[in-house]
């Protein structure tokens, strides 16, 4: 079973913010690692990891395990990963409903495809392949989407909600990813959030994005934008908290702006942390 | 092939390798957006695959991306992408065959050193990721006698890289790690290199030859005398045994079986 992060906001661990996480220690409820950048056999970036996971718990979150992939799984990747596992203890692992690889091939992005009663099968059994090898649950990630297929037959929300009844793994909601994706390829992003099964709902991520004119791309390089704010407080409204993190991958800033963007979550959890226990008082 | 693994067979050759007939396949699998046509969404994925690789080996060799400048650098990459796919998930792995690419790569004849900085850069960074390994006490060997010492096998870090260049490389890359205009005569002299991490510091020490040809042999993994039988020409084998104790070149021994 999963074991479970801490209800409050977290951010992505950047190695130019080592030293301030590990002189300044500052009040954050976790940290989320990409785990491939620990996956070298030695060096700085394995000592730092330690030295962070003694006073935080962590996650990790991987682009390499390739679900979607009509390739079998690469079992070297996955034996790597089962060892970080050992050795750091995270609470939560997670990849991406997406592909990076075939043929043995890797693209080293997130790629798409289509949803239809094939890709479902494929993609539950892969999960669940992953699962039983690394012994535990693991989440999956809604995807960024930059294209609309002809195949598809089954909205993103009914293809995870079933995905998950299928599989037992966890949800990984990006709601930044909802946003971005509704706007390029044309759905409702209240609707997903609404037939979206939120006891699924083990972890959230919220990023910015930039606007290329015919496009939402997804960068994780900016401060998340006001409309995904509103679309996360209406999600937490419906959960109540969830851990929640704060991505930032491409022009790092510096650490006060992620923490301040952390805070900002912190505070929406908190406000709905009052507001979901009084209304289960009031239910009870 | 089911049909998943056709699309997806279909997006990488139009994605990675620009296959006409890959495109075309993937196209009739589309449906345009309001602001998307099929070419567009096809060109996002594209452009993005693209950048994360041309953006990760940028991060790999810096100098070569200096030497060349950024454009070149740019269109070198996206040819080595065509014939040099990327085979592991971790992106770290993604580049050992620059080099190779590079020294055959005639657009680049007029730098003739640049395939020698590649194997620098590479080298450097897979010791920044190899296996940490503890500081080796060299007066452990002390108390051995003259006749274990000859049956001795001596290690060379696991980090470790012998590189020999008809180049001055290594000022080359040393030059180039800051802004300041500095003058280089490239000389016919060849040189030899020895690249380590010692603790978490990358050092790239310039040796001799015969330093380099000591190296080499000892990295044969074979007991100490039977290295000194192979180099009987090069004289003062204790002394190079020495220096290469102190400088920290060999950081592990062990007895032959």
């Amino acid at each position: 079973m999963l074991q479970l992060l801490p209800k409050s906001a977290g951010i992505g661990l950047r190695p130019e913010h080592y030293s301030t996480i590990i002189e300044n220690k500052p009040d954050i409820g976790w940290f989320e690692i990409l785990t491939e950048n620990y996956m070298g056999e030695g060096g700085l970036p394995l000592i730092y990891l330690d030295k962070i996971r003694e006073n935080y718990p962590i996650s990790f979150h991987g682009v390499g395990m390739s679900l979607a992939s009509t390739d079998p799984l690469n079992m070297n990747y996955m034996i790597q990963l089962k060892n970080m596992i050992q050795r750091f203890q995270p609470l939560h692992i997670s990849d991406h409903m997406s592909w990076v690889s075939v043929q043995q091939q890797y693209a080293h992005e997130l790629l798409p495809f289509p949803y239809y009663p094939e890709s479902l099968q494929h993609l539950t059994d892969k999960i669940s392949q992953a699962q039983d090898f690394l012994q535990q649950q693991i989440l999956i990630e809604n995807p960024s989407s930059y294209m609309l297929f002809d195949e598809s037959n089954i909205p993103e929300w009914d293809f995870i909600n079933q995905l998950i009844d299928k599989s037992g793994c966890k949800l990984l909601l990006d709601v930044n990813n909802i946003y971005v994706s509704a706007f390029n390829t044309g759905f409702n992003p209240q609707k997903y959030i609404q037939r979206i099964n939120k006891e699924n709902i083990a972890e959230i991520h919220l990023a910015g994005f930039e606007d290329r004119g015919s496009h939402l791309y997804d960068t994780h390089g900016a401060v998340i934008h006001d409309d995904v704010w509103s679309l996360y407080e209406e999600l937490i409204n419906l959960t109540g908290p969830v851990p929640t993190l704060i991505e930032w991958d491409t022009d790092i800033p510096e650490f006060y702006i992620l923490h301040s963007e952390a805070n900002k979550a912190q505070h929406i959890i908190n406000q709905h942390s009052s507001t979901h226990n009084l209304s289960h008082c009031i239910s009870s | 092939m089911n049909s998943l693994a056709k699309f997806q067979v279909d997006f990488i050759n139009a994605s990675l390798l620009n296959n006409e007939q890959a495109i075309y396949s993937l196209k009739h699998t589309l449906r345009e957006t309001p602001q998307l046509t099929t070419d567009a969404q096809i060109s996002i994925y594209t452009n993005s695959i693209n950048s994360g690789l041309v953006n990760a080996l940028s991060n790999i060799y810096p100098v070569c991306e200096k030497l060349v400048g950024e454009r070149f650098f740019h269109i070198m990459v996206l040819e080595y992408i065509q014939s040099y796919p990327s085979l592991s998930p971790d992106l770290a792995n993604y580049g050992a065959d620059f080099s190779l690419y590079l020294s055959s790569n005639k657009a680049v004849n007029s730098v003739p050193y640049l395939s020698d900085v590649a194997k620098l850069e590479w080298s450097y960074h897979r010791a920044f990721h190899s296996k940490d390994e503890s500081e080796f006490d060299i007066n452990t060997l002390a108390k051995y006698t003259a006749e274990q010492l000859t049956n001795c096998i001596f290690l060379l870090p696991a980090s470790h890289k012998l590189i020999q260049s008809n180049y001055p490389v290594d000022d080359i890359w040393r030059i180039n790690q800051t802004e300041n205009e500095e003058q280089l005569i490239l000389d016919d002299e060849p040189v030899y290199l020895f690249l380590y991490r010692k603790q978490h510091e990358i050092h790239i020490d310039k040796i001799t030859k015969i330093e380099f040809i000591f190296l080499q042999k000892i990295n044969s993994q074979q007991p100490f005398l039977d290295v000194c039988e192979q180099l009987t020409e090069t004289a003062e084998l204790s002394a190079l045994l020495a220096k290469s104790l102190q400088s920290g070149w060999i950081n592990k021994a062990r007895m032959a079986v």
